[in-house]
């Protein structure tokens, strides 16, 4: 990272001012809707603590305190975008991964002058945040690592470079072949020596070895043992957790470290348990159970899944990479070497991945297809974040196969400003009322 | 050491070995019987499968029988025969010590078997909409066989080198997945506990007890 004290005027210091206070009040307005819920489970507490600890520098976050990271620890930090980028390849080697992914309005609003108009608001923001160099979260990565997945993310990687030092990690974007996939598997034999070079000065060998390697698959493993106990609790009818609540939890693992994640996750998990033996809901049994599918709502922009269950709907599924899938699918070793643990490493990250910047998809319709079985769902809103083309794009296959279910689709398309919340909030509560209707007639009839 | 995969085009190529094992083990011992052409040739081989077998070299080892383990100079023939014998014998344990079931996809006896799987008792089935294509079955078969994850049409996958070994049932990680069953009744289903006490990261059942 480019630490020069670089002499700054005072518009800049002005600038930088007026974001850090309006990052603060977006982040706690968003969590104070969150906390205003009079049932929110006491095992919330922590991750709304992670949350307001990386954004707005509150002391109890882990990454407002320097001295936890680089100080007393000396562990390097590698900033990771999308999810296909090893994190068992990063803990092994005693580093720890952070999520860099932006969701905030106001970085966004200052990366819009560094990037064209119609680039995404995901990209947008963490570029903002990376030029402005003021979250914490952003400061303390020594690289960060981009894979190629959709036009914007791989163009963002060339922009970040002026900020900080980028690795990027080619995603082969047709996974049936042997071909792509043997080349995913060199990318990241090539990304496992970059890590050792980066590290290395700090275990002997300086390589990953296979106790570590095995170790660190096995940590992942457990949050994500726990992710999907999570995933599960939420098929309850009725609900036991707000699927606004449920998402931020999953959302603090980016930004979290594995191990802590996972206890405050296997208590919260616990307490939800005992709120199913008991019967114990939040929501009526006739709230319309949605499925918020599309681009990937990223704290601090929880306007769409606050707006839904504001209108009294309950989202009980996400398929997005900061949700649901993020943690979903697991590494299967089979045998205990470097080599094989590897082969399970690219193929976990590879194979089950169904970010739309795959083609083909059609495992994505096999999924969301399961997800509406799994979890008895009455309608889907699928949000597409501006500039992201690919989601859009998929829609019309996702429409066309909810159609034949007879699940209503709703598109929603939005940004980070909160400029459109009415308009928002007016097609949902009319989309809400509308399955509200046609759940109670079903039941009726 | 991890063990080797053979890229897809050479397991295709190699995919006529079987035929020609098939033919060595079913059509020369009729040539053997009723020796038409060439009889002299034809009574040396006696049982072709048998000469080239590496266990004929291998076992009496064993036992420190060494005699064995020789050229036979009887005839050109046997010459050819035994040597072809202790090519495969040193290519199978080098080869066994490389990859997982080396010798099963040639095998002819598998072959034989393959026509008769419509009517197996024993069967792989699949459900696609739950599969989420993670390959660990393709990583987890000794035998490689790729249709079993990339399979969307079809419920059941029982492939013609599949060995009903069941370890891809034991490696996924989605429950229902993939199932065995016998007669049509399931008898062993993937279940996603079950993935992640086999992988040690959470206590297995018996160990919590």
């Amino acid at each position: 990272m480019n630490r020069k004290t670089i002499k700054e005027s005072d518009q800049l210091q002005r600038r930088k001012a007026r974001f850090a206070q309006g990052l603060v009040h977006s982040a706690e307005t968003a969590l104070a809707g969150l906390e205003d819920d009079p049932d929110l489970p006491q095992g919330m507490r922590y991750f709304i603590d992670v949350m307001r600890g990386a954004f707005t520098g509150d002391q109890k976050g882990r990454f407002s305190n320097p001295s936890h990271f680089q100080g007393a620890d000396n562990r390097k930090v590698i900033g990771t975008y999308c999810l296909m980028v090893p994190e068992e390849l990063i803990y092994a080697a005693g580093a720890i991964p952070v999520r860099l992914c932006g969701g905030s309005y106001e970085a966004s609003s200052i990366g819009d002058e560094l990037v064209p108009r119609d680039t995404c608001p995901v990209v947008k923001a963490s570029l903002g945040f990376s030029s402005l160099n003021l979250i914490s979260l952003y400061q303390r990565c020594d690289v960060v690592i981009i894979p190629t997945t959709c036009d914007a993310k791989r163009k963002m990687g060339e922009e970040l470079a002026a900020f900080t030092e980028v690795w990027m990690l080619e995603v082969p974007h047709v996974k049936e072949s042997e071909g792509s996939r043997r080349q995913w598997l060199e990318q990241l034999y090539a990304l496992k020596k970059n890590i050792e070079k980066l590290t290395g000065k700090r275990f002997r060998g300086g390589k990953i070895r296979r106790k570590a390697l095995d170790a660190a698959i096995k940590m992942v493993g457990r949050a994500q043992y726990e992710a999907r106990r999570l995933y599960e609790l939420r098929r309850a009818s009725p609900p036991v957790i707000p699927g606004r609540e449920a998402m931020l939890a999953i959302n603090a693992y980016g930004f979290d470290t594995a191990p802590e994640w996972t206890e405050a996750m296997a208590l919260l998990n616990d307490e939800l348990k005992t709120r199913r033996r008991e019967g114990r809901s939040v929501y009526s049994e006739h709230a319309p159970r949605i499925l918020l599918a599309g681009s990937p709502p990223i704290f601090p922009n929880w306007k769409v899944p606050s707006l839904l269950e504001e209108m009294g709907a309950v989202i009980v599924a996400d398929e997005s990479c900061m949700g649901s899938r993020y943690l979903y699918d697991p590494v299967g070793t089979t045998e205990k070497s470097v080599t094989d643990m590897m082969v399970a490493i690219a193929a976990r990250y590879l194979m089950p991945c169904v970010c739309p910047s795959f083609a083909p998809n059609e495992d994505r319709l096999y999924r969301l297809l399961q997800m509406v079985d799994e979890f008895d769902i009455n309608g889907i809103v699928y949000h597409v974040l501006k500039g992201c083309v690919i989601y859009d794009f998929e829609l019309i296959r996702v429409e066309k196969v909810m159609k034949e279910r007879n699940i209503p689709v709703l598109r929603i398309e939005t940004d980070y400003s909160p400029e459109d919340i009415e308009q928002l909030r007016t097609r949902i509560e009319a989309f809400v009322e509308m399955l509200g209707r046609k759940k109670s007639k079903m039941k009726r009839g | 050491m991890g063990y080797i995969r053979f890229p897809e085009r050479l397991r295709h190529g190699l995919g006529c070995v079987k035929w020609i094992f098939f033919f060595i083990a079913l059509l020369i011992p009729l040539w053997v019987a009723y020796p038409l052409f060439a009889p002299a040739v034809a009574s040396d081989l006696r049982q072709p499968y048998c000469q080239l077998c590496p266990g004929n070299y291998i076992l009496p080892l064993l036992v420190g029988d060494i005699n064995g383990v020789t050229v036979n100079f009887k005839s050109a023939t046997t010459i050819v025969m035994s040597m072809l014998g202790l090519i495969f014998s040193v290519t199978l344990i080098v080869g066994a010590s490389l990859k997982r079931r080396f010798w099963c996809p040639y095998c002819p006896m598998g072959l034989l078997l393959s026509w008769y799987r419509k009517i197996s008792f024993l069967k792989l089935k699949k459900d696609s909409q739950k599969c989420t294509m993670c390959e660990a079955c393709y990583n987890a078969c000794p035998v490689e066989i790729e249709q079993v994850f990339k399979e969307r049409e079809k419920e059941d996958v029982t492939f013609s080198d599949c060995t009903l070994c069941l370890r891809c049932i034991e490696y996924c990680p989605e429950d229902d997945a993939l199932r065995a069953t016998f007669l049509g009744k399931t008898i062993y289903r993937s279940t996603s506990k079950g993935f992640f006490a086999r992988q040690h990261i959470t206590p297995g059942d018996r160990e919590k007890k």
